[in-house]
């Protein structure tokens, strides 16, 4: 049987793409490698609020862990921003989420299968003509998307995308902690010298009881420790007395996302097309958005499949690429701040967004302000004003 | 024989080692991690692993 499109990756992007397509009568198979949907979790699991997520699929309370009421910042010993941020968004149950993403597809009449690595792609004369597996069988598809993530083997198929550079790549590690640490429905931040150099530390609060505590690095320096170590010096300081599950980690591209993201039939979503914030390291929204964006493109009846799957790489290009720029170009200069820097920015951030902001009505920014920020921190931001020309 | 070895009681098969591997040395599944004989020991994986999962293989050269 020849396929529509075979998706490999069936996590939030290869999942959710699938149910879009799949629902329009496209014969869809995913594939994945992992034996289960959703698990394990390697991800901090924050995203956008239910109003965001509205835009894209029916909103399942199942799925949501707890409501984010604002924002904590800790710069070492010190905390320098607290915000309340009414309906600043959810922290998903990410694997209970995933699943649903899954359940919507097969009611769709997608076809999933599960322990099934790709370990190729077919082609011939005229382009490539689906996947090969472990197994040595073969999938037979006219679209193939790469949605594997942050290794994405079918966009380095393809030529799409390369290996990572390991200064390229946002390395975490994470606990799910039962504590009342933090666990006041804000997102805490922690970052300085003290907690963690050149990245940050996360609490997030769960359902139940839980919260996720986790360290992040931008990049990999041989001269510091790694992730893992700043998480245990984290959590031995701040939770000596709580008992310690199994330690998770992961991987999120800071690249930004390739002038292409197809090439011929085949394409590449999510954080296989390195749609990630470079900042926040943040991708769960853009993944949907891509998808929802691809789905789009591909289910127009507007010229060949190639020349649509052109159209959702420009449209993705135009719309999101200056974005992830400026995203970019802010890690940088937050990078290259010592701590005292890092302080006044974050005081003068807070106070150019005064007043409680309330993200569940339309936000209008305070321009004037943040003007006379980029004029304030022009010495800092100066030397990485090159990213936006890029 | 690759210059690298990945402790699997260490590993979380996050699939990081994989990302950064420029040769695709990296073999990852559920609950095994391999790097194969296609390793030319640049050591991207040792300097990536946010676990410290990767060692070197005692005797090879840096």
């Amino acid at each position: 049987m020849k396929y529509d499109a075979v998706i490999v990756g069936a996590s939030v992007a290869g999942l959710y793409l699938g149910m879009r397509l799949a629902r329009n009568r496209w014969r869809v198979c995913i594939v994945d490698r992992r034996r289960e949907i959703g698990l394990p979790v390697r991800c901090a699991e924050a995203t956008g609020n239910r109003a965001e997520l509205a835009r894209l699929l029916p909103v399942d309370e199942a799925w949501i862990a707890r409501e984010v009421s604002g924002i904590s910042v800790q710069l070492n010993r010190t905390t320098v921003v607290r915000r309340d941020i009414p309906d600043a968004g959810i922290v998903l149950r990410r694997d209970t989420f995933e699943q649903y993403l899954a359940r919507l597809g097969l009611q769709h009449g997608a076809e999933l299968r599960l322990n099934t690595p790709a370990v190729g792609l077919t082609q011939d004369d005229n382009g490539y003509t689906g996947i090969r597996l472990e197994d040595g069988s073969r999938i037979e598809a006219s679209l193939i998307a790469g949605a594997d993530g942050c290794e994405s083997l079918v966009g380095r198929w393809a030529g799409i995308t390369g290996p990572l550079h390991p200064a390229e790549a946002f390395t975490a590690a994470q606990y799910t902690l039962k504590s009342d640490f933090c666990n006041d429905g804000l997102m805490h931040f922690f970052v300085g010298a003290g907690n963690i150099p050149r990245g940050y530390i996360w609490v997030f609060p769960k359902a139940d009881g839980l919260i996720s505590v986790g360290a992040g690095l931008y990049g990999c320096n041989h001269d510091l420790p790694k992730a893992g170590w700043y998480l245990d010096r984290f959590v031995s300081s701040h939770l000596p007395e709580v008992k310690r599950g199994p330690k998770s980690a992961g991987c999120v591209p800071i690249a930004l996302c390739p002038h292409a993201l197809c090439r011929k039939n085949v394409m590449v979503v999510g954080d296989a097309a390195r749609q990630v914030n470079p900042l926040t390291a943040g991708g769960i929204m853009n993944a949907l958005e891509a998808s929802l964006l691809a789905a789009e493109k591909l289910l127009s009846s507007r010229g060949s499949l190639e020349a649509r799957l052109r159209s959702y790489s420009k449209a993705w290009y135009r719309r999101f690429r200056l974005e992830q720029k400026v995203f970019m170009m802010l890690k940088e200069t937050y990078l290259g701040l010592p701590d005292a820097g890092i302080e006044s920015v974050l005081t003068a951030a807070s106070s150019a967004f005064s007043g409680s902001v309330d993200r569940s009505r339309p936000f209008i920014f305070p321009y004037l302000r943040l003007l006379g920020l980029g004029i304030r921190f022009l010495p800092h931001l100066r030397p990485h004003l090159r990213i936006l020309a890029g | 024989m690759p210059a690298f070895t990945i402790d699997q009681s260490v590993c979380t098969f996050c699939a990081g080692c994989s990302s950064v591997c420029p040769r695709q040395a990296v073999m990852i599944r559920d609950d095994c991690a391999e790097i194969t004989d296609a390793c030319t020991g640049c050591g991207h994986c040792f300097q990536f692993c946010p676990v410290s999962a990767v060692t070197r293989v005692e005797g090879d050269a840096p």
